[in-house]
């Protein structure tokens, strides 16, 4: 029951982790030390009778080496959070590695539309290949939204009338199926007294799906603006794409024919259809 | 001058006598502090059971969550933290813990409760107006919060932004009188380093409040033009950038927090240096390091702004600066530690208030390391982590230090105790609690769970087992701890009938304040003014054959 | 009935003035965000310059002038009041800063009149939006120390509150100074 990060899927969450366990680590000590001294001084200087208290000003050097030593340690802390810092957010905000494949998102009030590689649309899915660097061009429609990807690690805010680009690249796709099997085998095994649990949405065998979140305010609609990301073998991601293809294919051939036979009445197939659906439910 | 009996308007209605203008704040900060937690409540309903009926409200939609969480966070700042705070402790206790007789401009004093009290009704009345209270969340981010096709609320956006407008100028106003008195009508002999340390905490918050406000005050009039005559300052399609209304929100939003936990700081070392019978251990330090606190808050606001869009380098100054900030903190924490040492100490219930600060405020601090870095923020912005973050700062800062600052003082104001059985069981019924509420959220932020979000089931990634049973239990904790609110009402109202008589100084302490009687009269310290003869914190001076020299008691020949 | 705090003076500062200059700095912040915000604004928008042209310079200059002028009769009131007990004439001056007051809103009124009915609303684009509002938010301050100047005219005529004419005379110096920034910055920097 004592929750930890979610799997580590990207080139730079694993970075991040590091980080936070080492921060963890370091604070939990500080705490921990401090709390044992508070409560030591609380116990042994307790009022006892005929025990009068001492007269210390703390203004005197040697007196102020009580502040100043474990201000020291405390500052060492510091500096290995800043520098360390440093270096993951250059990884992760200010590198741009070489896009092995590009996608834009589109945030609006309530939904991310997501246009993959070949024009593909998609509503509240994104699909992306395993172990390749992928770009994401991200822009809003109206208000202040922002694309989360807890497994990555990613998050940008995105705005209305800017395109900002961000970058991700997810570790294998045997790491990444194994790590949702994980997740799959926690359900499975939950206790028999649990009624809050709900089963994961199913993925085919070449592809393992995750949430993404919005995370900024955007208006009624934040709380259920809920997303997925499939990330996809090799081989399932060329799978995916011929078969979207497919079905943009048919569609422009349907309305090609349609317009032909000047049926007025008929709509060209609803815009449905060209949203993946790939049995993932949001 | 004549000190004649008030009558009910001159205390109640309409006062210029300072004890009565803060008791005023006092009663409406408690108020919302019940309406606030009340918000809470509802919308912790809502996610422990979703979609289900809340008891004492019905059904929790989107919309009402939304506007529960943004006026949770709007009333909580600037309806409790700041009037309780500042504005009651620091009407009451300026004039009688520097020696004269009132604020000095009394009339100034009246007018900024009259601003207050405005702003209290107009921000209940967007509640009530067609369209519903706003929802954007107390940070107001434009576009959201500029249009109202985006944040459906196009009164409630406007009155809310008007409430939060006038509690602002309330507090400017008030802020003058404090600033000039502490500054003037000291008591002979007051030398500015023998003035209390909650004395300087409070205007040096003042100080903070009054520099660091203005540029959001602009942002707000901005906005409100945004809002009702169509301007562009902040929406792109009509040529603004929304991202300006951020640095202009936090540019006061951060300094904000520390004018909130400045006073407590403050109320801390007053009791902690009577119940242990200590000087205080490097008064000169702690104040020159608020002074830092106070200077370093102005540069680190971009830290809520991370990936918000801004230019990546800057994001590692602000990084920077936000780290350094914990620097001085901790210089104050471990003089208020050290202070304890060679103590005699003694639990009475502000004591146990401030003790509990000390160690629940250390999570948070330490926890706003995490944040401060830009890296990790990444991963934490928006996240339940820095929900829990900020309560176990605002927490402590507010409503721990508050209750401590009144267990300590209701004495002086009232002329009784508070019940200490009572207050005993609400104390624990409080700190027990309130880990068990936020201890979950620093969990399920870590397991990655966003905050302002209506309904969980909606992210598969986020039922898994163990998930719920955890926001279930902090919704339970939230619950109990409510409950034992009613305790510290019944122990507040009950204690000026059935206290015990405190005299002027039950706590055996050393400031002005105790030199008058309890309750003061109007006017404080009767026809003689105090005198000042040493610093504020001589306990225990070695050769005295008493444990305390009070302020105002003349050096023996 | 004031209390004795309000004539205690631990800095050697009259309790009036001290507020006054504590009053300032919120103001100066408040002028500031906004300006400085358009200044962001204006380095990324240089075909402002374009919409400032059809500002009219010489009711803005003329708005200056009336505005330094004003200040310097509120000087002449508080030395007529202050220094030569001269309570009548102190009266005077008080109203000729007042008058120079109305005379800077009339100007004002007539400015805007004349830009909305060439179409130059506060919608019109961001910079008439910076240009109204912080002009706007000038004059209602304008107004307020007016009014002030005017309510209290009436209290020193008589040797009342003379204390009062120094403060009133900081903040409209103050309200001067705002005008003395924002003037060259809306209309001349092109």
């Amino acid at each position: 029951m004592w929750e930890t990060l979610p799997k580590s899927l990207s080139t730079f969450s694993g970075d991040i982790d590091h980080l936070f366990w080492g921060v963890t680590y370091l604070m939990g000590f500080s705490y921990v030390v401090s709390m044992l001294v508070i409560i030591y001084l609380l116990l042994a200087f307790r009022r006892k009778e005929g025990v009068k208290a001492q007269y210390i000003a703390g203004e005197s050097g040697k007196q102020l080496m009580l502040i100043y030593i474990p201000l020291a340690l405390f500052v060492c802390f510091d500096m290995y959070i800043d520098t360390t810092t440093a270096e993951v957010w250059h990884k992760a905000k200010m590198e741009l590695p070489a896009a092995d494949v590009k996608v834009r998102a589109v945030a609006q009030q309530w939904a991310w539309t997501f246009v993959q590689e070949g024009n593909i649309e998609t509503i509240n899915e994104l699909h992306v290949p395993a172990g390749q660097t992928v770009h994401v061009a991200m822009e809003s429609s109206d208000t202040l939204h922002s694309l989360s990807i807890p497994i990555f690690r990613f998050k940008q805010d995105v705005i209305p009338g800017r395109i900002i680009t961000g970058w991700f690249k997810s570790k294998s796709f045997a790491e990444i199926k194994a790590a949702k099997q994980s997740m799959i085998d926690r359900y499975n095994n939950r206790p028999a007294d649990d009624k809050f649990a709900r089963e994961l949405p199913t993925d085919d065998a070449e592809s393992a799906s995750f949430d993404i979140q919005c995370a900024e305010m955007c208006g009624v609609g934040h709380g259920i603006m809920a997303a997925r990301i499939v990330v996809h073998s090799e081989k399932g991601y060329a799978a995916w794409k011929a078969s979207e293809k497919a079905m943009i294919d048919e569609m422009q051939d349907d309305s090609a024919d349609a317009e032909e036979e000047a049926a007025p009445a008929e709509e060209a197939a609803p815009a449905e259809e060209t949203h993946g659906a790939h049995g993932t439910e949001g | 001058m004549a000190h004649h009996e008030l009558t009910f308007s001159e205390k109640f209605l309409f006062p210029l006598d300072h004890k009565y203008v803060g008791l005023q704040y006092m009663w409406t900060a408690l108020f919302m502090a019940a309406v606030g937690g009340f918000m809470a409540y509802c919308f912790r309903m809502q996610l422990a059971f979703p979609g289900e009926s809340v008891p004492l409200w019905g059904v929790v939609t989107p919309q009402n969550y939304n506007a529960f969480i943004t006026n949770h966070g709007t009333i909580m700042i600037f309806w409790v933290a700041m009037p309780l705070l500042i504005a009651t402790f620091g009407n009451i206790m300026i004039p009688l813990m520097i020696g004269c007789d009132d604020m000095v401009f009394p009339k100034l004093n009246r007018l900024s409760y009259q601003v207050f009290f405005v702003s209290t009704v107009v921000l209940f009345a967007s509640y009530f107006v067609p369209g519903g209270g706003f929802g954007g969340s107390w940070t107001t981010y434009p576009p959201l919060s500029a249009r109202a096709e985006y944040s459906l609320t196009p009164l409630g956006s406007s009155m809310w932004l008007g409430a939060v407008a006038l509690e602002i100028v309330a507090f400017l106003i008030g802020g003058i009188n404090f600033l000039t008195t502490t500054m003037n009508a000291r008591a002979p002999g007051m030398k500015m380093l023998d003035i209390p340390v909650a004395i300087w905490m409070i205007n040096i918050a003042t100080v903070l409040f009054m520099f660091s406000v203005g540029p959001l005050v602009a942002g707000a009039i901005m906005l409100l033009l945004d809002q009702q005559l169509g301007t562009s300052f902040f929406v792109p399609s009509g040529g603004g950038d929304p991202v300006l209304f951020q640095h202009l929100f936090w540019f006061f939003g951060h300094p904000e927090v520390y004018i909130i936990l400045l006073p407590t700081m403050g109320f801390v070392a007053e009791i902690i240096t009577t119940f242990s019978r200590k000087k205080l251990f490097g008064y000169k330090t702690i104040i020159y390091t608020s002074f830092m606190v106070g200077i370093l808050s102005m540069v680190v606001w971009a830290h809520h702004q991370f990936i918000a869009g801004i230019d990546p380098r800057m994001a590692n100054i602000f990084s920077i600066t936000t780290i350094i900030i914990s620097i001085p903190l901790a210089i104050m924490f471990l003089a208020y530690i050290w202070t304890l040492l060679g103590g005699s100490i003694k639990f009475e219930l502000p004591m146990m208030w401030a003790v509990a600060f000390l160690l629940e405020f250390l999570i948070g601090g330490l926890t706003g390391l995490y944040l401060g870095s830009s890296a990790m923020d990444i991963y934490f912005h928006d996240n339940t982590f820095v929900v829990a973050h900020f309560h176990y700062t605002l927490m402590p800062a507010t409503f721990f230090g508050g209750f401590a600052a009144l267990y300590h003082w209701y004495p002086k104001i009232f002329g009784r105790k508070m019940l200490n059985g009572v207050g005993k069981i609400h104390f624990w019924g409080t700190v027990i609690p309130f880990n068990c509420i936020f201890i979950p959220l620093f969990l399920l932020g870590i397991a990655g769970q966003h905050r302002k979000i209506y309904d969980y089931t909606h992210f598969p990634d986020l039922m898994q087992s163990g998930f719920q049973d955890l926001r279930v239990f902090a919704t339970s904790s939230l619950v109990v701890m409510l409950c034992f609110q009613f305790l510290f009402l019944f122990n507040f109202v009950m204690g000026m009938r059935l206290g015990e008589v405190a005299g002027n100084n039950p706590w055996n302490s050393t400031t002005l304040e105790w030199a008058c009687p309890s309750p003061p009269p109007h006017g404080n310290f009767g026809e003689t003014l105090p005198t000042v003869y040493r610093g504020p914190y001589e306990y225990s001076v070695p050769g005295s054959d008493v444990d305390f020299l009070p302020q105002h008691i003349p050096a023996k020949a | 009935m004031k209390p004795i705090a309000t004539d205690r003076s631990a800095t050697g500062i009259p309790t009036g003035r001290l507020a006054m200059w504590m009053l300032l700095p919120g103001e100066i912040v408040i002028f500031g965000g906004l300006l400085a915000c358009y200044l962001v604004y204006r380095f990324h928008n240089p075909e402002w310059g374009v919409e400032s042209q059809h500002l009219n310079l010489y009711a803005g200059s003329l708005n200056a002038f009336i505005l330094l002028t004003s200040s310097l009769f509120i000087l002449l009131a508080q030395h007529a009041a202050e220094k030569e007990k001269d309570f009548e004439a102190a009266f005077k001056w008080m109203w000729a800063t007042v008058i120079c007051g109305v005379g800077y809103i009339s100007v004002k009124a007539y400015e805007y009149t004349h830009e909305i009915s060439e179409g130059f609303t506060i919608t019109a684009n961001v910079f008439w939006s910076f240009y109204y509002s912080a002009t706007a938010i000038h004059a209602a301050h304008v107004f307020a120390g007016g009014l002030a100047i005017a309510i209290l005219s009436f209290s020193v005529r008589q040797g009342k509150h003379i204390n009062r004419v120094e403060l009133t005379g900081i903040y409209w110096h103050f309200v001067d100074l705002v005008w003395i920034f924002l003037f060259p910055l809306l209309y001349i920097a092109g």
